[in-house]
């Protein structure tokens, strides 16, 4: 299958302290090129770690216990220092669910971005900043250039979600993480950057991750979609599936 | 930043501090156009004047008129017991605005002959009064601060550069690193600083130019200087490794000294300028110390350590107490930048402490 991007094959996570209380236990699914994946959970059930993990980014509490994940063939579970960070922003990017964190609050989000261009292209030189524009324009920021020059606290918290999906597609990745990238906008903002997710797949047939906790946002836009509980992986006749789908007719 | 404005407000409300940090930019400020305000360059001498007291400026002539500035000449006289007296003469000597005098280079570059005051040779003008060679001590302070008040900012900034670097790194990798540099540090502060100074000052060899051996000395303090400020930014740095800023420019894939320099070490300055200001007066006692004891800046040139080194027999104190003026400088600086210091770390600290709560 050499349209597989990504393959998550039993990947089992607990924490340091407690070995036997897993985070994520035996989690599988796969991601296909230029598709949406949409993974589904309630709070706490792993989703912002299991994100985490695609990055090869474990938080130091935690540990892999068993499971792979192959991004495009390669473990990143094995990769060293340097190919983890070839391959972070590069090749996968994460935009994180809280953007107010994500963002060094003493640095602009011009700035931002155009550091996160230097370290996978360092030669870009004096065009690294028109494409900087270029991105916040991709991602529907009303004047890039008043926005790139501001520190993360002047945006309000719909441009800063934008702009952390701008950061994360600055090099121009395959893999697309998007941790909850609608939790914290109102319906219409909500629908404008599912817009964008579609045009994202249509334009630069990047695949996507999309976290989230609304199931029938997931369904609308994503080809496939895994439900997480506690977690696991679980199937749609799983007692949360059920609640899950009871919560979205209502 | 808001929060620096917030901690410059709660700065300004101490009047205190506020006031030193007046005077030490007229300090600063004298420093930088010493050529232009002091009447004397490093090296003029008079050997007619040795331990002249201060000159006394006149202002009505003799038949009781207003003249203008002026002052008098003086004549040298020896007691029984050979002991030196200066007696005013009747010559006078009106003090001259603007004049030309000796020339000398403004800021080492533009080429200038004017001095602020000054009178005409055979007359010497002495505010605070001359040293055993009959140089004006209040010329010599303002050169002199040239090396004693650069040396502290010169030296923290270098030592400041090597313990953020230090500290940044041994907070950021943790583990291996972080152990071996935090050993190298304990070592560092371990040695008495002054032995360790003058140890080290043993290793320079002496055959070196005045501007050498200020190089030198810079470089000494720092050495000293960089280990307590690694030790307290490794702290800092192990929290701030938290913030899910970091975690995202991992996400991004920054290089780890990129991330220390662009989104740790910054979040450290509000600490580090409160503890470059209170390391200052450390490196300035330093300079003085070692010029005092004659491993500092040489003759001619002038340090406010090495001024002092007159002033190590109380018996030419007694006669001529105005060479202790370099005392009172050096007292005034480290005050001013101690008071500064604590002001400007106590204006922080609210706003440290408010942030360590959420982090
Ligand atoms: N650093 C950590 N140390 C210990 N436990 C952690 C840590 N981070 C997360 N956890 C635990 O791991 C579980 C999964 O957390 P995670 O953040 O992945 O959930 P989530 O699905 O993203 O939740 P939410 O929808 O609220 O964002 C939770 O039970 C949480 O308490
Ligand atoms: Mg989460």
């Amino acid at each position: 299958m050499n349209d597989t991007r990504l393959l998550v094959k039993g990947l089992t996570v607990t924490l340091r302290e407690q070995p036997f209380t897993p985070i994520l236990k035996d989690v599988s699914f796969s991601v296909g090129r230029g598709t949406i994946t949409g993974i589904v959970g309630g709070s706490g059930s792993g989703k912002t770690t299991l994100a985490l993990a695609l990055l090869g980014l474990v938080p130091p509490a935690m540990r892999v216990k068993s499971g792979e994940i192959l991004f495009e063939g390669r473990d990143v579970l094995g990769m060293d220092a340097e190919e983890l960070r070839r391959l972070r922003g590069a090749r996968i990017s994460m935009s994180f669910q809280e953007p107010s964190g994500a963002f060094d609050p003493v640095v602009t989000i011009g700035a931002h971005i155009l550091a996160a261009m230097a370290a996978h292209n360092p030669s870009a030189g004096t065009l690294a900043r028109q494409k900087m524009l270029d991105l916040l324009a991709l991602v529907e920021v009303p004047d890039p250039r008043r926005v790139a020059a501001c520190y993360p606290h002047e945006l309000s918290g719909g441009l800063r979600q934008r702009a952390m999906l701008a950061l994360a597609l600055c090099a121009r990745p395959a893999l697309l993480v998007a941790d909850e990238p609608t939790s914290s906008l109102d319906v219409t903002l909500q629908a404008r950057v599912m817009a964008l997710f579609r045009k994202l797949r249509r334009e630069l047939g990047v695949s996507i991750v999309l976290i989230a906790h609304d199931l029938g946002m997931v369904r609308r836009l994503a080809d496939e979609t895994v439900i997480l509980s506690q977690g696991r992986v679980v199937g749609a006749d799983h007692a949360y599936a059920k609640a899950l789908m009871a919560a979205e007719e209502m | 930043m808001s929060e620096m404005r917030l901690a410059w407000q709660r700065f300004v409300r101490d009047r205190v501090a506020f006031i030193a940090l007046g005077v030490l930019g007229l300090l600063y400020a004298l420093t930088l156009f010493a050529d232009v305000i002091a009447p004397y360059t490093l090296r003029d001498e008079s050997r007619l004047h040795t331990y002249c007291p201060p000159s006394a400026l006149h202002v009505l002539a003799a038949d009781g008129s207003f003249s203008g500035l002026y002052v008098r000449g003086v004549a040298m006289h020896y007691d029984e017991y050979r002991r030196r007296s200066y007696n005013e003469t009747q010559d006078v000597y009106p003090v001259k605005f603007f004049a030309r005098g000796e020339p000398y280079q403004l800021f080492g570059l533009v080429r200038m002959d004017r001095h602020l005051f000054s009178v005409d040779e055979p007359g010497r003008i002495y505010l605070l009064g001359a040293d055993s060679r009959g140089r004006d001590i209040f010329s010599r302070i303002l050169h002199g601060a040239r090396v004693s008040l650069t040396i502290g900012i010169l030296g923290v900034l270098i030592s400041f550069g090597i313990g953020l670097l230090v500290g940044g790194i041994a907070g950021y990798f943790g583990g291996h690193v972080d152990n071996v540099l935090m050993r190298l540090c304990e070592m560092v502060m371990m040695v008495p600083g002054f032995y360790l100074l003058l140890a080290l000052r043993a290793a320079v060899p002496d055959s070196l130019s005045s501007l050498q051996i200020y190089a030198a000395i810079t470089i000494i303090l720092s050495f000293i200087g960089w280990a307590g400020l690694a030790r307290v930014i490794r702290g800092m740095c192990l929290s701030l490794k938290e913030r899910d800023y970091v975690l995202a420019a991992w996400t991004m894939g920054l290089g780890d000294m990129e991330i220390i320099v662009r989104h740790i070490l910054p979040h450290t300055i509000s600490y580090s300028l409160a503890a470059v200001t209170l390391a200052v007066p450390g490196y300035i006692l330093g300079e003085s110390a070692l010029s005092l004891i004659g491993l500092g800046i040489q003759d001619p040139y002038a340090s406010w350590g090495n001024m002092l080194s007159e002033a190590m027999s109380i018996v030419r104190i007694q006669f001529a107490p105005w060479i202790l003026w370099p005392a009172f400088f050096i007292g005034l600086a480290v005050m001013c930048f101690n008071l500064v210091g604590d002001a400007w770390r106590d204006a922080w600290d609210p706003l440290l402490k408010g942030r360590g709560d959420n982090a």
